[in-house]
């Protein structure tokens, strides 16, 4: 069990970052919030973005001694995040060929009926919208929007030029726009 | 800057990461280049969206990162929590939490209230006055806070008290909760009567327990209201750790616990982690386990941590010299928590609805209208027949750079109305208006309310059509106009607040049609409620022809306007100009509406077009100060 050895056994890159156990761990919770964000923006759900969260810090607690500090911490917690939904996600389609990929948005509550249906149509239509976008421009979209990653963080990440990065995000967001055109009246800023 | 540099640096200016000369170019080159403008407000569209999707969000479970964490623990506690989160959350929270206090109950409050005990305090009367949302909130929207980090940072405020639910939290720098207000909290100025009977002489400790979560500690004020010189404050402490379940569990990972089951057996071990529904529990010499909180009839621990408190704890020490047994107090504070709105419905009436039956005449429809104040209670405390009053008004938020929000002084209000009293009386206050409601009522924690606050009959609304091709290139957008004035049926200030339009089908059925904001409306002034684009007016506008020489440039365009309704409209064409406007050319009437805004009117008759161009010139170096010979300025 990796978990239980001794601090002292720690591997020596983390302590050439000059990070220390506890300052890990204290990085790795001021990021979860953001994490968790980065995670819904993929999935589109609360309750799972939770349980990625969960699992996707663990792997990066346990895997502690791999962190060299050469990415800064925030984007080596966000890469261990994105390949934790990765892998999930063709776990899960290999599972239950009979059961879809969620695809539903959960909504903030609101207690008008009115604004509750007109916002609900929203929100449907952003899930839809954002589902419709090639995976690639949704993670840069995810990383940026949710996660609150710069677009040089973002392009960290997913290891592609920020220019590429910029541009993803740029067809993403104009492509978005297009698509809840309809909406456009609400979403003046 | 030509147009395809300026699409790569859109992203840039989008995301706040561009500056510099970069910057102040492409703000240039957006000025003028529609196509670019078009784009850059499409991207922000796109992400007021994104921004929308993610409300809601729900608090974090607490992150288990411990040592002794092992894998397979974990990963089952995941997947139970999704299973039995909607059955058995609750009935098991609520379990526990009920357990606790007991427990608690018995060890902590007897030894640290005992000599408390004789002192009685009772609420003789509250009083709430709700502020209405400061327009700092409406600049970035709600959601907009959280995604950028950059602006989060002036909306910080570093909470002495626990965590509301609609913020996040974070451990900041100095590893002081920093509380992150995803939307407005609300901020209410409550005012709290209450007669304290069996203060002891000398030394005495006073404490008010029901006080809500949001309090700013720093705004509380104890006031004798007998005036008594008798009896001085020597101190104030705010306590709110509190002993909820949760925190206790908390203090308790790594330690450990006993476990008493439904069926009557015992588990000892220690705690690895918990959420709402699961503890992990590792039993000494074994491996750990997962024990479902539905099982458990109580947990129990080897001592109490120190410093936890059943409720949100208001201290005082006062020295006593007095020797009256009873004294009323009053203690004044601000809270967040408490938010109020304005809502209102305008219907259409049926028979106005028809089109106007002059071809040359302007359409009027005829509506009603209610306006109603929902106030919503999320403080954590029941406040009972209370005094509410809800303040409409923009206050100012004043953003100190240590992070700290605070409130007071205002801007422009109206002039006081003689409206009739209704369910709520509006006053006029400083520079605000201040709705009471003239009896007491109950706002229950977790509460939304709603009362009536302005009604008006028959009110007269003037169809007008606006076309701004920056906001929609090929549609006007109808607008009703209509005078706050009693003349016209209402003649009350107006808070601002979200309008919905009904009006009646053809079976005259009332159907809701569109919705918009009013900001704030002072009496007399008139009210513009844009609803959604006109079906039969057609609009195009293209720019025919620029020229530059030097620093000064003249940009023509043409405007078609195409009328299939049956009767003539006149539009307003909105033509957004770079300020340093100097000169412009347009056979049509226009005139400077602000900087950089010009109206032209156009009539266009039934069935025909309209066609015009209007050409401007400007120049950055020496430009400005535009004016329209036709005055109206």
């Amino acid at each position: 069990m990796t978990d239980d050895r001794p601090e002292e056994t720690l591997g020596n890159p983390l302590r050439l970052a000059g990070y220390d156990a506890e300052r890990l761990r204290a990085g790795l919770v001021e990021a979860a919030p953001a994490v968790r964000r980065f995670l819904f923006g993929l999935c589109g759900d609360w309750h799972r973005s939770e349980d990625l969260l969960q699992e996707s810090l663990l792997k990066a607690w346990q895997n502690r001694d791999r962190f060299d500090g050469r990415a800064g911490l925030k984007t080596w917690v966000f890469t261990i995040a994105r390949n934790h939904w990765l892998t999930n996600l063709r776990q899960q389609a290999r599972r239950s060929r009979e059961e879809p990929v969620s695809e539903s948005y959960e909504m903030g509550q609101d207690s008008r009926p009115e604004a509750a249906a007109s916002r609900g149509e929203l929100a449907e239509a952003v899930a839809r919208a954002l589902a419709r976008l090639p995976s690639e421009q949704r993670e840069v979209l995810a990383l940026r929007e949710h996660g609150g990653l710069t677009v040089a963080e973002v392009a960290a990440v997913l290891g592609v030029p920020v220019g590429t990065a910029k541009s993803r995000a740029r067809y993403a967001l104009v492509r978005l726009a297009e698509d809840l055109e309809p909406f456009r009246q609400e979403l003046e800023p | 800057m030509n147009c395809e540099r300026a699409g790569e640096l859109l992203i840039d200016l989008l995301y706040g990461e561009l500056d510099g000369p970069s910057r102040a170019d492409l703000l240039k080159h957006l000025a003028t280049c529609r196509c670019c403008a078009d784009e850059y407000a499409s991207l922000r569209r796109a992400r007021s969206a994104l921004g929308r999707l993610a409300a809601g969000e729900p608090p974090m479970r607490p992150l288990a990162l411990g040592e002794g964490t092992p894998r397979a623990a974990r990963v089952a506690v995941a997947s139970r929590f999704r299973r039995w989160r909607l059955v058995a959350g609750v009935a098991a929270a609520a379990l526990i939490l009920g357990v606790l206090v007991a427990l608690l109950h018995h060890h902590v409050i007897p030894t640290a209230i005992a000599r408390d005990m004789p002192v009685e305090i009772k609420r003789t009367g509250v009083s709430l006055t709700i502020l209405s949302r400061p327009p700092e909130w409406d600049r970035f929207g709600d959601d907009d806070l959280l995604a950028n980090q950059g602006l989060v940072q002036h909306f910080v405020r570093q909470l002495p008290g626990p965590v509301q639910p609609t913020v996040q939290t974070a451990m900041g720098a100095a590893g002081n909760p920093v509380t992150y207000f995803s939307r407005w909290p609300g901020l209410a100025l409550v005012r709290d009567q209450r007669i304290i009977r069996h203060i002891r002489p000398g030394e005495a400790e006073v404490r008010f327990t029901d006080v809500p979560a949001g309090i700013w500690a720093d705004s509380v004020r104890l006031r004798c209201l007998d005036g008594g010189q008798d009896l001085a404050v020597l101190e104030q402490n705010y306590q709110f750790d509190l002993a909820s379940a949760e925190a206790v569990l908390a203090k308790h990972v790594d330690q450990t616990v006993g476990i008493r089951f439904k069926d009557g057996q015992e588990a000892r071990g220690t705690l690895l982690s918990f959420d709402p529904n699961t503890l992990v529990i590792r039993p000494a010499g074994e491996g750990p386990r997962t024990i479902a909180r539905q099982q458990i009839a109580a947990v129990t621990f080897e001592k109490l941590p120190q410093g936890l408190l059943t409720t949100p704890t208001l201290v005082w020490q006062l020295a006593n010299s007095g020797q009256a047994d009873e004294r009323q107090f009053e203690v004044d504070y601000l809270t967040t928590g408490l938010s109020w709105r304005a809502d209102y419905v305008v219907k259409l009436r049926p028979a106005a609805n028809a089109e106007a039956s002059d071809a040359k005449s302007a359409i009027v429809d005829h509506a009603d209208l209610v306006g109603y104040a929902t106030v919503v209670n999320k403080s954590g405390v029941t406040y009972e027949d209370a005094q509410l009053k809800l303040m409409a008004g923009d206050v100012n938020l004043l953003i100190r750079p240590s992070g700290y929000l605070l409130v007071w002084n205002g801007i422009e209000g109206g002039k006081d109305s003689n409206g009739e009293p209704e369910q709520m009386e509006e006053k006029s206050f400083f520079e605000y208006h201040l709705y009471t409601l003239t009896r007491p009522t109950t706002i229950a924690n977790n509460e939304t309310k709603q009362l009536e606050m302005v009604s008006g009959q028959g009110l007269a609304l003037r169809r007008a059509y606006v076309y701004d091709p920056g906001e929609n290139p090929t549609a006007a957008r109808v607008v009703s106009e209509m005078e706050n004035t009693e003349a016209n049926g209402l003649g009350k200030p107006l808070p601002k607040g979200v309008v919905r339009l009904y009006a009646p089908d053809p079976e005259g059925v009332q159907t809701y049609v569109a919705q918009t904001e009013i900001d704030h409306t002072p009496v007399k002034e008139k009210l513009r409620l844009p609803w959604g684009h006109a079906f039969d007016i057609a609009c195009q506008w293209r720019e025919v022809n620029t020229r530059h020489a030097g620093d000064d440039h003249q940009i023509t365009a043409e405007c078609s306007l195409r009328n299939h309704k049956a009767h003539d409209v006149t539009v307003t064409v909105i033509v957004h100009v770079p300020p340093s406007t100097y000169a412009a050319e347009c056979a049509l009437p226009w005139h400077v509406r602000e900087v950089g805004v010009v109206e032209v009117t156009a009539v266009v008759p039934a069935g025909r077009e309209t066609k015009f161009t209007f050409s401007h010139r400007f120049n950055n170096l020496s430009g400005g100060g535009l004016r329209s010979p036709y005055g109206k300025e």
